[in-house]
């Protein structure tokens, strides 16, 4: 480039540029291009993070690099990037004689599908991806910018936690970004991807965004790891097992999903990013469609067995329902028995919350009520397209919701999950019963033990009358608790009309600062 | 001890005779029911087709004391008919293991010499009680060869999804050859990322995304390059392909090239659509969507389900520094390979067994199953007893 550039200036010069090229004149050419060249050297360097040693290191651990990343989540030439060549100003314990271009996190924007998204990639390469101050001001401004223009962030997480040689500019750095996880919350969807450890105080930004990946064997997420476990408990315990993918998305329920390997965990991200409207402002998206509205659905006819206490699987229901059966289920591992999760109806996004008899009958507890809560709240931030959902925190949720709200009682809705689970009286738009659908305080045999107390012989028969009198949808239809008993053939039609009918729902709660939902 | 004649190379022969209480009696020509595995079925609906017979009418006419209404030499032989039986098996785990579950999604063939004798509809459950028997397929046509284009035709439009089926490995029979040549290959490649191209084409288009839409590009004018690779066997080396796909004028028509050579694929690319009837280089072939995930489409060709990688050619690089995930170790345990009811328990807490010995017998859909250990050892655990109903992929035997 520097030879390009000189041989016309200084073989080519007339009586005119002779004087101009005098020595000063020469010098500042020759600084421009000089600072040209170190512009160039910067931008490779700064493409190889810590060396090429360190990325081959990376790779050998089935991990991808920073970059790498980015590069594949994004449509292909689409991504911007900010602050390539900002560095850490760290001059403690001789930091200032190594330095990286980008630091350790690789920040900028991009598409998605065409659509825009803000991305950070803690770059594992460069002082373990480590959080400096400067890191932490890249990840603030994309998430700044973010909230201005109103576009989703990702996080891809890699990092081994604070720059110990920072001090407290590293918690400071940490601290920034936590502020910013809360503003942004219910304002832009935020994911996290852990793709390596994510331990001590970095775990709070990941808690604190909507949803939480993490990529099988080679990611962790723990407060403290094994060895201070160790120490002050004299435990053993094992990195996956403290932290894993296995774990959190089984047992703790921090995370919402897993994936076998890096390309697998970025192929699915795009997948679901595909579901999320940009911001609290846009409209859940509408997206081209090939599967008809008005298909009969034969198979949901038969679904839910003759044998009322026998189990059936609410993820066929769903599957069935939906556009392809393309469901994109959130918590696949945890609180079995509630289904959640992002799907299409004519094209258009909805959240999905199912209560699923195949685990525990489908009852509603603590983990299952959260879940869903969580899910129910984000589904409503984002002023959602739709909450469709076949069955304290749970209730608030749906009391709340200001979206379009679709409830389909498939078999019972005993005691408070009838109420619970958007009923009509929590404001429910729409509230359909199959035939199958049984409405009652609770089951027969308990409701007899009590209201029968004293008459032990005749039980038979007042259960056998019990079922007569509650074990149907008429209680509820009577009154216009449901409006409609409906054929389960039909009942994708029925929810793409009604959608397409509340597109234009407008309801408002009243003013107040913020609501005090059971924690 | 039981002496037999030795007969090389056997073919089992049918004939179907009909006979009534007053002496007179039909043969009604004959069937070849040599493919068939445990021998036991008699396949009356192919005589059916070929003579027009309803020979269940006849049957009870027979019992009934009526004499027969036909005579010998009323029986026609008309064509040629062919009989599949669709089993909900796994071909590929031990010749056709049985496999339970809801069909959720089911549409059976029909047309011209057609016939489809099955209990089953959408939603149906295959459960362990019964015969894992989905439907006898019947196709009759002139000649052979017409029924057998017949049956391989209605074979592709066969939509069964919930259970495994034996659908590959009846298709494979009625195959004229194998096909791992590579022209066949570049076909499957070729219609299968088509149909990936339009699903990522068909991502880009939002109906009410007001926002940037002076830098929309239509992504139907875009051409897609992708790095693909196919299933292979086991300790076989991976086989990765460059795939570019571009639309034509119009988005039913994409020009592919895999690894520079062209292959032409137009038609209804409805994603939502059961089974897809395209064309690939000016030849019809018809395909199925089983499942489409990230990065991946399984579609079936000649009844065989390919399950290929579609990745963005960016990834060409990142796919090999995946690392391959260790095989569990699944010789202390002995696992159901399918949902059913245990038989016999041969062993208890603390017995040695040697490799290959029959640990527990275990008994669904009509057929028993022997379980056998994976290595000599003590036995550390039995969780179940004879009587238990167990679901599939439960621990039944430890050990040490």
């Amino acid at each position: 480039m520097i030879t390009r550039l000189t041989r016309p200036i200084i073989s080519g010069c007339s009586n005119l540029h002779k004087r101009l090229c005098s020595a000063a004149a020469n010098s500042s050419i020759q600084h421009t291009l000089r600072v040209a060249e170190q512009i160039e050297k910067k931008r490779a360097a700064a493409l190889l993070g810590g060396g090429q040693a360190r990325i081959d290191a990376q790779h050998k651990r089935g991990k991808l690099t920073a970059r790498e990343r980015v590069n594949l989540l994004l449509d292909k030439g689409t991504f911007r990037e900010y602050d390539m060549f900002a560095e850490h100003t760290c001059t403690e314990f001789g930091m200032e004689k190594e330095k990286y271009a980008g630091d350790s996190v690789v920040t900028g924007r991009g598409e998605i599908s065409g659509r825009t998204v803000f991305v950070f990639s803690q770059d594992f390469t460069v002082f373990g991806g480590s959080l400096s101050s400067v890191h932490a001001r890249k990840v603030c401004k994309i998430m700044d910018e973010a909230m201005r223009v109103g576009a989703p962030v990702i996080g891809l997480n890699d990092s081994g936690g604070a720059r110990i040689q920072e001090g407290v500019e590293s918690l400071a750095g940490y601290a920034d970004i936590f502020q910013r996880n809360v503003l942004a919350s219910g304002v832009v969807p935020q994911i996290s991807m852990i793709m390596g450890p994510c331990a001590g105080g970095a775990v709070y930004s990941p808690a604190l965004t909507d949803f939480t990946f993490m990529v099988r064997d080679s990611s962790y997420l723990f407060i403290t790891g094994p060895e201070v476990v160790k120490a002050v408990t004299n435990e053993e315990v094992t990195q996956e097992e403290l932290g894993g993918a296995k774990t959190h998305t089984t047992t703790s329920g921090v995370a919402h999903g897993a994936f076998e390997n890096d390309v697998d965990a970025l192929m699915s991200l795009r997948e679901l990013f595909n579901y999320l409207p940009l911001s609290n402002k846009d409209a859940s998206p509408i997206r081209a469609v090939d599967d008809q509205w008005d298909r009969e659905v034969k198979s949901l006819d038969t679904v839910v067995p003759l044998e009322s206490t026998a189990a059936y699987n609410m993820k066929d229901v769903v599957t069935a329902l939906v556009d392809e059966g393309d469901f994109f289920e959130i918590m696949p591992e945890y609180a079995k028995n509630l289904v959640i999760g992002f799907a299409r109806m004519n094209g258009r996004t909805v959240g999905i919350v199912g209560n699923n008899p195949k685990f525990a009958a489908g009852c509603l507890d603590i983990n299952s009520s959260v879940k869903g809560a969580r899910f129910v709240r984000f589904c409503t931030a984002q002023e959602y397209g739709g909450i469709i959902r076949h069955g304290a925190k749970l209730l608030y949720a749906f009391a709340e919701a200001t979206v379009p709200k679709i409830t389909i009682i498939t078999r019972k809705a005993y005691g408070g999950a009838y109420d619970v689970m958007s009923s009509k009286h929590l404001r429910g738009d729409r509230n359909y019963a199959w035939p199958s659908a049984e409405v009652a305080v609770m089951g027969a045999k308990g409701a007899v033990q009590i209201l029968f107390r004293k008459d032990k012989a005749n039980h038979a028969k007042h259960e056998a009358e019990y079922i007569e009198l509650f074990g149907n949808p008429f209680p509820a239809a009577v009154r216009g608790f449901v409006d409609d008993i409906i054929v389960p053939s039909t009942t994708r039609r029925r929810i793409c009309e009604d959608l397409n009918l509340l597109e234009s729902k407008k309801v408002k709660n009243p003013k107040r600062k913020h609501g005090n939902i059971p924690l | 001890m039981l002496v037999e004649k030795f007969i090389d190379n056997p073919r089992h022969i049918e004939v179907q005779v009909l006979a009534d209480k007053h002496g007179n009696a039909l043969y009604l020509n004959e069937r070849e029911c040599s493919i068939q595995r445990r021998n036991q079925k008699v396949e009356h609906p192919i005589t059916e087709c070929i003579t027009g017979i309803d020979i269940v009418q006849q049957m009870i006419r027979v019992a009934h004391g009526h004499k027969l209404n036909i005579s010998q030499d009323q029986v026609p032989l008309n064509g040629w008919a062919f009989e599949s039986r669709v089993y909900a098996e796994d071909p590929y785990k031990g010749f056709g293991l049985p496999s339970v579950g809801r069909l959720h999604r089911y549409v059976e063939p029909h047309g011209n010499g057609i016939r489809c004798d099955s209990g089953i509809r959408e939603g149906s459950e295959i459960s362990i009680y019964y015969d894992p028997l989905i439907c006898k397929l019947v196709t009759h046509g002139k000649d052979r060869n017409t029924a057998l284009d017949t049956m391989r035709d209605a074979l592709d439009h066969y939509v069964i999804r919930g259970v495994t089926n034996n659908i590959p490995l009846l298709r494979d029979i009625v195959e004229e050859k194998r096909f791992l040549e590579r022209k066949e290959q570049d076909t499957v490649i070729g219609f299968a990322v088509a149909l990936h191209a339009r699903k990522i084409a068909r991502a880009k288009i939002f109906t009410n995304q007001t926002r940037q839409r002076s830098t929309h590009i239509d992504p139907y004018t875009v051409s897609y390059r992708f790095i693909v690779e196919l299933p292979t066997e086991e300790g076989e080396a991976k086989q990765r392909h460059e795939v570019v796909a571009q639309f034509g004028a119009i988005e039913n028509e994409l020009k592919v090239t895999v690894d520079g050579r062209t292959v032409d694929v137009s038609g209804n690319m409805n994603l939502a659509q059961s089974t897809l009837t395209l064309e690939v280089n000016k030849k019809p072939v018809t395909t199925q969507i089983v499942a489409k995930r990230a990065g991946e489409i399984t579609v079936l060709y000649k009844g065989t389900p390919f399950k290929i990688k579609v990745l963005p050619e960016q990834a060409v690089e990142y796919l090999q520094h995946m690392k391959e995930k260790p095989k569990m170790d699944m010789s202390s345990v002995i696992l159901s390979p399918m949902p059913g009811a245990i038989k016999n328990v041969n062993v208890k807490v603390g017995d040695m067994v040697s490799e290959g010995q029959e640990l527990v017998v275990m008994e669904a859909m009509k057929m028993q199953n022997s379980l056998h250990a994976g290595k000599t050892g003590k036995v550390k655990a039995v969780n179940v007893k004879v009587g238990d109903t167990v679901d599939d992929s439960v621990v039944l035997v430890e050990l040490e």
